[in-house]
Parts: C-alpha cells; structure tokens; sequence
C-alpha cells in the first residue's frame, strides 16, 4: 500500500501534512483524509479483532458500512468516543486513535489462542451450556461478559455540548451524491426551499470514483455544486447523516460540527454536534447503495476489500491498496476498477464467475482475466498472500457450482464485489417493506409513502448520467413540476450470489459478530428459520454496521439452505438508526438544570437569601425548611412549628394550583367535579372541595372561594395543578359541552402569602386598613377584597395547620414585594417563615390530607374518614359517585384513614412502614401514610391506612419496619391536636 | 409523531403541542346502571387496531378538544372534527 | 436430545450436523383440547405447563408471525418482583422464583443473570413510597433493601449522585435477586421444552374468526385452516383488544406503542439495572456490551410498532443525568413494541365469563417480560383447571366490574 502520485481530482490536501497517534505509534496523514486512508496510506493493515474468535481484522469498506475497524478516539479523556469507525474520522493534527477491540491488544489476541475450540463455538452454543451447575453461571457470564463488547466506555464526562434545530423546507435532499445533487438543483431551480444533506466532509458521493475515471463526471459535479453553492433556495449540510425518516416526513439528522477539529482548536461555545429536525413536505431518498463481499473462506483476511472501496481510496485519496491485486467479482463493476488499477501502475488479475463480458481492453493491457471463475479462498498469515480460484458453472435448476481444483493466485489485496445493496434504510423505517429484484439481485425501495421520492443508485441506477437524470426528474416532481419520465435505470449486470457449499467453516457474512455461513445453516437445521430467528440465533446484522455488508449475503445463504426464494425469505426490520447516534445529541441542551424546567415562586430570591432548602415538588422547587445557624431540619422544623402554633409563622403557599372558574353554570361545575355540595356557598365564603375520578377514587382536593355566583377561585394540590385543569376540561368539553362555563389556569398569576399563628391577626391589621379582620366579621373560611400594604388583594382566612390563618393573595409579580413586607412588619412578633416540612407536621398534627400522600389511588372519601364531604343527594351525582357503591368499594374492612400513637412516644415511624396485627404476623394491614414527631404535642405521631381502621380505635397494632423491630402502637382519632378547633381565631 | 391540524386554530402543529384525551364518544350510563354496565363505562376500550376516533386537545394552544379519526397502523390522519360537526351530523 | 457439555463437544467434533430441530415445524391438526393464541413467552410458557402439568391434554400455539416476535423479543428484559401490593408481589415472586431455576427446567440456558435492580428515587414522595414497597417486600418474603445515596455511589459508581442536578438521587430500593435475561432464549426454551411434551407450535398461523356458539367456544378460523378447540387462552399482548373483539367483547386495555434503543457494545460498565421513574428510562448492560435503554410509551394508542422521536430524547436526556459517561456514547438501534396497558397497571389472567371455554392473559402493560414463566404457569392452571389459580385469582377480570383494583402505579405522585 502506499501513496499515489497526485490523482486529477483527489480530495487530500498535501500542503497540510496531519500527524496522527494510531496505537500509541506516530503517523502522518494529509488533510482530507480519514483514519482509514491514513492508516491504509501507511502500510497498515490490521486494525481489529474480531468479536469471538479473535481474528485479524482490517479495513474492508470506504464508507460507514465498514464493519472491522473500530476505533476509540481520544480515549481516558472528556473526547473519547468508543467504536467510530476509521472511515468517518476525518484526521486532525494530534488525534489519538487505538482498535476499539483485542484481549489484550490487536496483535496478540487471547480469543485467537482459543482456536482449537472454535469449532465448539457455533452459532447459539451458549444457549445449550453454561446451565449446570446453576451457582456457575455467574461466573461463566462474568468472563463471558470480559471477552464480548468492542471499546471501552467513556471515563469522564462528557467535554462537549450538544444542541437541537429545527427547521422546514419545502424539499430534503437526502444524499449528495449525482442524484441527491441533481434532485436539489432541480427542486430550487423549480421555486423550492431546498435542504441537502450528505455525510461525507464533502458531497459528491460516488462522483468522486466517476471523476476519476471520466472528466466529465467532475465537469458536471463542479457545475452542480456552484450552481447550488450560489442558490438561493439551497442550503447544504455536509457531515450530516440523515438517521431516521419517521411519519410524517419528520426527519432526523445528525451534524458533526466540531469533530473534525483538532481537540485544542474546538470551539467551546459551539455544539459538538446537532440534531436537525427537518420538517420537509418532500423528501427525495438519493442515499446511494453499499457494495457487498463475496462469500469464501477467510474472507475476512486483512487484504479482502470491497472492490469499491480501492476505487474509492485510489481516487479521493490516492492511496493504492495493493500492489497485486486480484479483482473478483459478480457483475460488471469488477472490470471499471481493473481499469483503475491499473492507471494505478498495478496488473491486477480480474475474476468473474460468469462468462462474455468484453475485457478486450484489458487483456490488450496483459492483465489476467479469468471468466468462469471464483475465489474459494483467500490464504495469508497476517494479510492475504495469495487467492485459491476455482471453475464455476452456472444452472437455474442449481444455481451456481463451484468446482473442487482450485488454482492459486498470489496476490497482496482481494477486491471483491458482490453486487450492490441499495440504501432503503430511511424508506424502511415507517414501515415501508423493500422488494427484491431478480435482475439486480437487490432489494429495493418500496417508496410507497407519499410525499417521498428515491433516486439514483438507491434506484438501481449504475451510471452516474442515470442517477442524475433521474434525480433531476424526481427534484421536478417534489417541487410540483411536471416532468418528462426518464428511463429505466441502467442496473448493473449482476449474477446471482454464489453461496459458499454449507458447511465449509470460516466464510463470514457478519464480519463484526463473526458470523459464518455454517451458522446460518446451523440455525436453519435447528428450525430458527424465520430470517428473524435466524438473525436472533446468530446475532447476523446485530453489529455498529447494522449488517449492512453482510445481511443481505446471511439471506441468500439462508435462501440457498432452504431452498427458497430470496424474497420468501425477506429481510429483517429496518430500524433507525440508520448510523450510530451520539446519546448526547438526543438530549441536546436538556441536560442538567435544563432536564426539566425549574419553577420557582416570586419570592424565591428571598428564600434564598434566608437560607433555605429545597424541596422538589413536581417542577415545583418548594422551601423544606429554614435552618438557622448550625440547625439540622428536625431542630429546624420544631422551632418552626412551635412559633405556628405559639406565635406567628408565614408561609410562600404559592404553587398550590388555580384555576378561575367563570360563567352562569359555575356552581355547577363545581357540584358535579366535587363530592360535597356547593348550592349554598355564598360569595365571600370558601369551602374544602374533595374530588374523585370516576373510579370513585379521591384524585385532589383543596379550596375554592365564591367570588361571585358566576365566579369561583379553585385551588387544587401543588402536584395536580394541570392535571386537574386537564380532568375539568375535558369534562365540560365533552360531556357538558352545554355548561356555560369557561375555566382558566391562573396558577403563576397569583402569588400567596400565608400568615399563620394566634397573632396573626395583628399583623394583618398592620398591614390592611380596609378589611376589618375581626373574627366577628373575618370568620374562618370566608374571604375579603382589600389592599395589602397598598397592593390589591384577596384575604382568605383559611388553614391548613389548623391557627388562625390569612392567606394574601396578590398579583405575582407582587409576590416577593408582600412576602418581605409581612417579614418586615413581623419582626415585632418574631415570625417565622417555615416550609414544606413544617406544614406537613402542623397539617398531620390536624389530621388533614394529603392527596398523594395519606392517598393512593385506592382510597375513597369514606376510606379517608371524609364522609362528611359526600353529598349524595345532588340533582347531578358527582363524578365517581356510582363507583362508591361497587361490591369491593363499598364492602367493610376496607383500608381507612387512621392515627396511630406508638407507644414509646419518641419512637418515630418511618413513613411507608408497614403495620400488623399480631407481632409474630407478616400479614400486612396497612401502612403508615405521615409520621413526624410533633413538637407541641412533645411526642410523635402518625397516619396511617389501616384495613377496617375507623372500626379499631383503641387497637394495639404494630409496625414492623425494615430495621426488624416490632414497634407497638395503638389506633386513635386522626386529629391529635386541638380536637376542639379552639384555636382557629387565635388570641382574640 | 404526526402532525395534527387544529380545527380551531387552523393550523397544522406537531403532535407535541396536543395532548391525547382517549377513546372519543364512550356513552356514560345513568346513576342506576349495573356494576357491570358502570365497570364497562369507566375501563373497557374498543381499543381497535387501525381507524381509530379519539379525543385530543390542543393543550398548547387554544386548548380545545376535539376528534381525531386516525389509523393507528400508519398514522394516517383521515379527518380531524370538531365534536359540534358530529352533533351537526347526526 | 439433552443438550450438554457434551452434545456440544460432539457436534464441535462433527461438524455440527447432529442438531435435532429445536421444536419440530408442524401443521395444525384438525382439533386440539387447549389452544393458545400467540406464541410469545407468555403464551409459550402457558403451553408448557399445560403440556407439562396436564398431560394428556393435547395443546397447540398458534402465532401469527414467528415465535417471540412480539414483546417477548423487543423489551429490556428486567426481571424482578419488588412489587407493592401483596397480589401482585406474590404472582412476581412465584415467577421469580421459577426464572431461578428455568434454565435447568426447559434444559435451554435463558441467561438469567441475578445482577440486582436498582430503582432510585428522586423526592420525599419516591423515597416514602420505597419505603412502604420494600417494607412490604420483607414482610412477603422478597429480597429488598433501601440504599441510600451515599451507598449507591459506592456500589455503582459511574451513577451521578450529586446534589446540583435538576432530580438529584435520593436513594433507592434494590433487590439483589432480580436481574435480566436472555429475551430470545425465552421463547425458544419455552417452545422447545413444550414441544418435547407434544405441543404442536405452529408458527405463520393468523387467528382470523372465533367460533361461538351459545357462549362457548367451539374453534378458530385461521389462515391455515380451521382448528376446533375446547378451550382457548389468548396470550397477545399488544392485540388482545382485536382477538377480544373476535369474542364479542371489550378489555380494559388500551394498546400503546412502547420505545427501547440499544447502544454500541462495550466493555463491561455496568454490572446491575438502575430504574429511575422520576427521570423516565432504565438501563442495564447486555453480556454482549450494548446499554439496553427503555422509555416510556407513548400517551396516544397505536399498533405501528414505533413510537415519536421525541420520547427517545426525554430518555437519553434522562440517562446522561444519571450518567454522565454516557453522554458520548453511541445510540445503535431503536425499536417499538405494542404494549396494552390495564388501568390499574396488572395483568388480567382471567376465564372471560361471556364465553365459556375462553381465556386471556393480557394487559402486562411494560412489564410482562418478568412475569413469563409465573404467568405461564398460573394461566396454565388455570385453563387446565378451568378455575382460577389462586395466584391469578386477584387478578380476574371481575375486579373491574367490583373495583377490586390492584393499584400498582403506586403512589400518584402529589403533593401540597
């Protein structure tokens, strides 16, 4: 191997010499090149070993399809990427690349030592071993899991960032090969936005290899590609790889943008990579195809390659594969790169199985043709030496046979070609089924979707004058133009496989996954006949390439071995993606902080500055407590508490939900979503509000207040803000779309300030002069308009802790301005700003719920001792009201709402512990809802579900927590506190 | 992921603007139906494979609801409705 | 044949050509005592057992497509049984226990690997509900502990556990005996094993028609013919809702579009299955080295066998939270399964009382790959029976008519 003198149009640049580390060694490459052309360029043929028998491996293919050469680049750092291929990493100044397989390295590998037992190790072994005795397979799938998987994974975080765009176009062009350019002209000069993609650095395609052969192929490539260059309506995305093509027209490109930079070079305030989402009302599939290998023994030998793929590294980076190089093949493309070689100074040896195909040309030039002929053998010690030929002749009955006296052919490279495999990946993946040709010994593009066009060799076309004829044709149509039919593509003359006599070991179809012909047949004999079972069984196209050398050549051998047809046999799904997706590009930006979007009140800045911790709720993040100087939380909550409870507290109630209810069937509304009654709730006033689904479940509850007889104000819980407004609005749009009602979220406009404590009062009477907040005439659960501190409000004298209580509710954007306001005038009272911690303490010590919490789905009103909020005599039953009366809802023994007292009073139950009846019982009867230790009452306390619990006050019972203790407590009165509600209007 | 075309805002949006409200046009029974009747209300689902009608609502926008008549297979939208033009049907 | 050490040395020495056929290729045959519909794990275990437990009883699975092609070969094949309440725990931990010994029992190595499952929590909510859940895992005899953060870090330490991410890690509950398997293995151990006990798996079979008559069943029509059948068990998930409507009837099922994608292989990273609700994804490593990553189903129904893109993204987003290492690398392959959802996330193993002589074991919603041998082996008893095993008992199709319920969403997650 070695470089070639300047080629017309390669595509290195040899001003800019690039020095590389491949496995810890120094190279030097152009730039322009790839880790592969580079490597190849210098002489290096091993790369790889193979996944389960170890065995050499080099570069087989040009493009994405290569299966053998996976690498690891700048590996141990924040840039390692695992498993790239050599042949999409473009070279940079300073890359360090390693084989991303060999135990321990690629020149010496331990798999390879284990020859002897190869032959044991036939497709699906392990499902037939490993299984006595049981305690052993442990530690056989320990070693089993060392020898599989190719890279390392990354060690450390990732250095680079990802992000997102998306965008519409009229057209995508997919491919930027003699079609996808032709079809992008066509479609902007036609009045289409255009948008082009194409995975290589630079676009072209195939043309590269044309140009090479045909100046007039680079003539028209460099006419297209100005003329698209200067187009308005084009925009090109190179090193851009359309992975998937959803319903739709949805598709899903990944752009490298940075990776082609060296490390120190990479701008790190742009993404690495990006994930388009192109919306396109056309897509036009100009994807191209892959060539495919011929099956024989040791095909996998480093010095087999895709008889393309030498065109390819000959003409874009001129680099010579081999300097004896024997060409064979199928169909006719083997002789175009004869040709190739030799401009290259080589005398290759062309073989062709079939028979008449004109090589005057070259025998003139004194190169070895032989027609009728195959490879049966590729013989080499670290590369191919030499090649073992044999007759072939050809029946339909039989198909092809191959004869058993082998000549040798010495030789340093196998170009080998196999027919073409069009790129139907992106049609295939919503659901479109691919069809096989018998002349082109291919399956092609359904393309039976609409808005989507294909063209090109994806098409069959085998000339680059067809392809872009067709592409011109297809570019007119996806822009709405008419358009004069061209003709049917000029398909490449292709035999039928030649599959490999069954049995004959070592002929690989799946080079990563080590999967042979004898595998193939091995599943068959076993009944894994299905191409599924059989991919399944032998892990055939499982591998980064997704098959895309091998499948094709797993289904004729299939094919062969069950005597069917290759269309009977079908292929397997195609699924995105189509090339491996860097995980972090999915999640783009939205990692981190920006995972999920944070929601903060208005008065969160002073939260912070008061120190306090957070609580995720939901979105929500929500003050757990304060701590003062060295405080834990629990001296935190206890301090927090008793100033409620003796003094004055204030709490940010602000995430609770909101919905603004307006309208003449208002009351309504409510009557029928809510299990208690709402007919007599006069404006001014507020009720508790408890809602269940129709599964007679309870769903939320919380607060509403009558602002007028046509106008409500519902709160719900923290967490169920939109799915309630979702519940309410799907009910009145469909089922009571005569409700004159309209509903509102109004949860971020609003913020609420919670003034609790028995002086509470006496704050609020510092800070409001127009709302008389007596008792006698503020009662509990009514509400006042007025103005706070001179910002218009709405008071609600309502609790959640069981004190006299105000709630001040302003515009949000006052929020932070009264919160700090109440703080300030408080400072005479000494008041205590708490969190959600303390409110869940102060709620308990009340016995009040929790939805979501004391609640799971499985309890009813009367399960949570709430029959006092069911109204069953409303003229329209509330929703879930039929549901309550259900044999199994409304049996006895049901898990009820409960409080529990342990009987050593500092014993505080975890909450989720579960609880029994006897101690020496597993048998669970329910389990503790909120446990705290209460500090006013000095002593702890819980909630709990408990089966028949309202009918067991009084029981002893016992929790029987993780740490296998068996605590004894005994079942009372939810409400531990203030039974007789004195406390509600505070110091009067 | 499809795109679905908001009858009331008459544009065409992504599926990710709406939110899907189940199986449209179940009938709920009257208050003195059986359990089994009440049992087939609440959790039984016609649940067909291929034209299905369901309920959406475009929860990032106008937030309305109305019916999709789709094919779950293909995702092919054949019709998307307001529920009045059903009424206006019938 | 026994398949061994030994069977595998001889067929190394000879070529590999003493293979018999894993389950012989069979046509149906004119009448069948038990048939089950769907040939997936499921349907696979239940005709083992029937086959296994009944004998006599003559038994054929019919399947559609090719065995395993359902839900059985595309989910992420976690095993566990840490489940909440008592009903279902206890059917998961009987089929646990079976998956414990299956690969000696259908002689087809499964890979069942016991490499522990982790599922984090996120919030005081996730934390009580862990709690309560393994608390509840004790005192029913399943293995389960609380782990909290500092002691995850210890044990999986590529696992983020910091403070300053959006959903820090709270801690976790982890049951050590739980793990995944082979998913393929599955199906082809379990139609193996039945075969050897005469079951007639018969693959490329369409159930096109229900023969009924007075409310009992009398047959099926099928793309290969009609097969009378006393009894049927239809075990397919993802279309239960179209066989049902064959039968007359509707499920409490909706059938939903669920995502999986697998990464590159790599060397071993990561030893156990971490799950985490709270972000949306799980992720285990499979022996072969991908990262198999689960997301969460689409809202809206569908029987396309994929799902919307965007669902992927949440996912990988979710992943690189909790591993940050996983940011680079790279995504190989996705894929969708039809999943059909329950409302009260259980299965329904249940005789349909409209019909006498017809079964349905459906509704497993993401999770039924675990369940295979243990719902296999009860739906079995109970076809076989034709009364409920008292494990499949709670688990009728009754509740939804009582609303017997077994709430297994656990906690809805609300809070003030």
């Amino acid at each position: 191997m070695k470089r070639l003198y300047k080629q017309a149009n390669e595509r290195i640049d040899r001003s800019k010499e690039i020095h590389f580390s491949w496995q810890g060694a120094h190279y030097t490459g152009y730039a322009g090149d790839t880790l592969a052309s580079a490597l190849l360029a210098n002489g290096v043929k091993l790369v790889g070993r193979s996944f389960k028998y170890g065995r050499q491996r080099g570069i087989m293919a040009a493009g994405v399809e290569e299966p053998n050469a996976l690498v690891i680049l700048e590996p141990e750092t924040g840039y390692h990427v695992p498993n790239a291929r050599a042949t999409e990493v473009e070279i940079y100044p300073d890359l360090v690349a390693k084989a991303a397989s060999g135990i321990p390295s690629i020149n010496e590998d331990l798999r390879a030592w284990l020859k002897p037992f190869h032959r044991f190790m036939a497709a699906g072994f392990y499902y037939k071993t490993f299984m006595s005795p049981a305690l052993l397979w442990p530690k056989y799938e320990e070693q089993l899991r060392k020898l599989a998987g190719f890279a390392t994974a990354p060690n450390k975080p990732d250095a680079e960032t990802y992000d997102h765009y998306n965008q519409h176009t009229d057209v995508a062009v997919i491919g930027g090969g003699a079609a996808g350019l032709a079809a992008a002209l066509a479609a902007a000069n036609a009045g289409s936005k255009v948008l082009l993609l194409d995975e290589r650095a630079q676009l072209g395609g195939e043309l590269v290899v044309d140009a090479g052969r045909d100046p007039a192929a680079q003539a028209w490539f460099n006419q297209t590609y100005a003329a698209l260059e200067a187009h308005a309506n084009v925009k090109i995305l190179v090193r851009t790889t359309a992975y998937a093509l959803h319903d739709y027209n949805l598709v899903l490109a990944l752009e490298r943008r940075q990776d082609h930079v060296t490390i120190g070079a990479r701008n790190p305030h742009q993404s690495r990579q990006r994930l388009h989402r192109i919306r396109a009302n056309k897509v036009v599939l100009a994807t191209g195809s892959h060539e495919r290998p011929l099956m024989f023994a040791n095909n996998d030998l480093p010095g087999v390659m895709l008889a393309s793929a030498v065109s390819r590294y000959q003409y874009e980076y001129s680099v010579l594969c081999g300097s004896k190089p024997l060409v064979v093949g199928n169909n006719d493309s083997i002789y175009e790169v004869a040709r190739d070689l030799v401009k290259a100074g080589t005398r290759p040896t062309v073989v062709d199985c079939r028979m008449g195909y004109d090589a005057s040309d070259l025998t003139k030039l004194g190169v070895l043709v032989k027609q009728g002929y195959t490879i049966v053998k590729a013989e080499g010690r670290t590369s191919v030496e030499r090649a073992l030929i044999a007759k072939t002749a050809y029946s339909d009955s039989h198909g092809w046979v191959v004869g058993d006296a082998p000549e040798t052919i010495a030789c340093d490279l196998i170009a080998c070609s196999g027919g073409f495999s069009p790129l139907v990946h992106l049609d295939c993946h919503t659901g479109s089924k691919p069809w096989f040709s018998k002349d082109y010994q291919a399956f092609m593009p359904a393309c039976d979707k609409p808005h989507r066009y294909v063209a090109g060799s994806v098409n069959g076309h085998s000339d680059w004058q067809g392809a872009a004829a067709e592409g011109e044709y297809v570019g007119l149509l996806a822009a709405g133009q008419a358009a004069n039919p061209v003709n049917a593509p000029k398909l490449l003359n292709v035999a039928d496989f030649i599959c490999p006599d069954v049995g004959r070991d070592k002929v690989f179809l799946d080079m990563q996954n080590d999967v042979k012909a004898s595998d193939i047949e091995l599943a068959i004999l076993e009944n894994y006949r299905s191409i599924e079972h059989i991919k399944r069984y032998t892990a055939l196209g499982f591998g980064t390439d997704q098959g895309k050398t091998g499948n094709v050549n797993g289904i004729a051998v299939a094919a062969k071995v069950m005597n069917l047809p290759i269309e009977a046999v079908g292929t397997t799904t195609f699924r995105p993606m189509y090339t491996p997706v860097t995980m972090g590009v999915l999640a783009g930006s939205e990692i981190g902080l920006h995972s999920d979007p944070q929601r903060f009140t208005p008065m969160q800045a002073s939260h912070r500055a008061k120190g306090a911790e957070f609580e995720v709720v939901g979105q929500w993040m929500r003050p757990w407590y304060f701590p003062q100087g060295s405080e834990d939380m629990h001296q935190a909550v206890a301090r927090e508490c008793l100033a409620v409870r003796n003094n004055l507290g204030m709490m940010d109630a602000s995430t609770l939900g909101k919905i603004d209810i307006q309208g003449p069937d208002a009351r309504e509304l409510l009557a029928r979503v809510y299990t208690n009654a709402w007919a007599k709730l006069a404006p001014g006033k507020c009720r508790y509000g408890l809602m269940c689904d129709e599964t007679g479940m309870i769903i939320d509850d919380g607060v509403t207040a009558c602002i007028s007889d046509t106008h409500f104000l519902m709160t719900t819980t923290t967490g169920g803000a939109a799915r309630i407004y979702n519940h309410l609005e799907t009910w009145l749009q469909t089922e009571w779309p005569d409700l004159k009602v309209y509903i509102t979220s109004v949860t971020d406009h609003w913020s609420t300030t919670a003034v609790v404590g028995p002086k509470a009062r006496r704050l609020m009477e510092k800070l409001c002069k127009d709302v008389d907040c007596s008792a006698a005439n503020f009662p509990f659960m009514d509400w006042r308009e007025g103005t706070v501190c001179g910002v218009p409000a709405r008071i609600m004298r309502i609790s959640f802790s069981g004190e006299l209580s105000y709630e001040i509710n302003v515009q949000a954007n006052y929020g932070r301005f009264i919160w700090e306001s109440v703080m300030e005038a408080g400072k005479e009272f000494n008041i205590t700003p708490y969190g959600t911690e303390s409110m869940h303490v102060l709620r308990a010590e009340k016995g009040y719920v929790i939805v979501g919490q004391d609640t799971d789905g499985s309890i009813t009103p009367y399960d949570a001792n709430m029959a006092w909020a069911v109204s069953l005599n409303k003229p329209y039953p509330f929703l879930g009201q039929r549901a309550l009366t259900r044999s199994d809802t409304a049996r006895p023994g049901r898990k009820q709402l409960v409080g529990l007292l342990t009987d050593d009073p500092h014993k505080v139950l975890n909450e989720g512990c579960q609880l029994v009846a006897e101690i020496g019982s597993k048998a669970m009867i329910g389990h503790v809802t909120s446990s705290y230790f209460s500090p006013v009452l000095g002593r702890s306390i819980a909630m709990a579900v408990v089966k028949g619990g309202l009918d067991l006050m009084g029981t002893k019972i016992y929790a029987k927590p993780l740490s296998y203790e068996v605590i004894p407590l005994t079942i009372v009165d939810s409400v531990f506190y203030d039974q007789g509600k004195e406390k509600i209007d505070g110091e009067i | 992921m499809f795109l679905i075309h908001c009858p009331y805002c008459g544009e065409l949006r992504d599926e990710q603007e709406y939110r899907y409200a189940g199986e449209a046009f179940i009938q709920r029974p009257s208050l003195d139906c059986t359990d089994e009747q009440w049992g087939d209300y609440v959790f039984n689902r016609t649940n067909p494979k291929g034209k299905t009608v369901e309920q959406w609502a475009h929860a990032a926008g106008c937030r309305k609801l109305f019916v999709v008549e789709r094919n779950n297979v293909t995702n092919e939208i054949y019709a998307v409705r307001t529920f009045e033009s059903y009424k206006e049907q019938a | 044949m026994k398949y061994s050490w030994l069977e595998v040395f001889k067929a190394g020495l000879s070529g590999q050509k003493q293979w018999p056929a894993a389950w012989p290729e069979v046509s149906p045959k004119a009448a069948y005592d038990v048939v089950i519909v769907g040939g997936g794990g499921h349907g696979l275990a239940t005709a083992y057992y029937l086959a296994r437990d009944f004998p006599g009883t003559r038994v054929a699975v019919v399947e559609k497509g090719w065995i395993g092609g359902g839900n059985t070969g595309r989910n992420t094949t976690i095993v566990r049984s840490n489940y909440l309440w008592d009903e279902a725990t206890n059917l998961y931990e009987h089929s646990l226990k079976l998956w414990e010994g299956l690969s000696a029992d259908l002689n087809f190595n499964v890979m069942f690997s016991q490499r522990g499952v982790y599922n984090l929590g996120h919030t005081l909510q996730d934390m009580r509900d862990i709690e309560r859940r393994v608390n509840a895992n004790m005192l029913n005899g399943v293995d389960a502990e609380v782990v909290s953060a500092a002691e995850l870090k210890e044990r999986i330490p590529i696992l983020e556990t910091g403070k300053h991410v959006r959903y820090p890690v709270m801690g976790a509950s982890c049951q050590p005996r739980a793990g995944v398997a082979r998913h393929d293995a599955v199906a082809w151990g379990f139609a193996r094993a039945a075969a050897k006990h005469g079951v007639d798996i018969i693959q490329n079979c369409e159930v096109q028609a229900m023969d009924i008559e007075a409310g009992r069943i009398k047959g099926l029509q099928t793309s290969r013919g009609y097969i009378k059948a006393d009894r049927v068990g239809c075990v397919t998930a993802g279309h239960s809702s179209v066989l049902a409507a064959m039968a007359g009837i509707r499920l409490p099922v909706e059938s939903h579009p669920l995502q999986a994608f697998v990464s590159e292989p790599m060397k071993p990273v990561l030893h156990t299955v971490v799950m985490s609700n709270a972000v949306h994804g799980y992720v285990s490593q499979s022996d072969k080295g991908d990262l198999v990553i689960g997301a969460g189903i689409d809202s809206y129904t569908g029987y396309s066998q994929r799902g919307s893109p965007h669902l992927l993204d949440h996912c990988a987003s979710a992943m690189i939270e909790l591993f940050p290492i996983f940011s680079r690398v790279r995504l190989n392959r996705q894929w969708g399964g039809i999943v059909d959802v329950c409302p009260d996330a259980c299965p329904i193993i249940s005789p349909i009382p409209q019909v006498k002589g017809l079964y349905f074991n459906c509704g497993w919603g993401t999770g039924g790959f675990k369940a295979t041998p243990g719902s296999g082996n009860v739906f079995a008893h109970t076809i076989g029976q034709d009364q409920p095993h008292p494990l499949a008992l709670p688990f009728h199709i009754d509740r939804f008519t009582t609303g017997a319920l077994i709430d297994e969403h656990g906690a809805a997650g609300v809070a003030h």
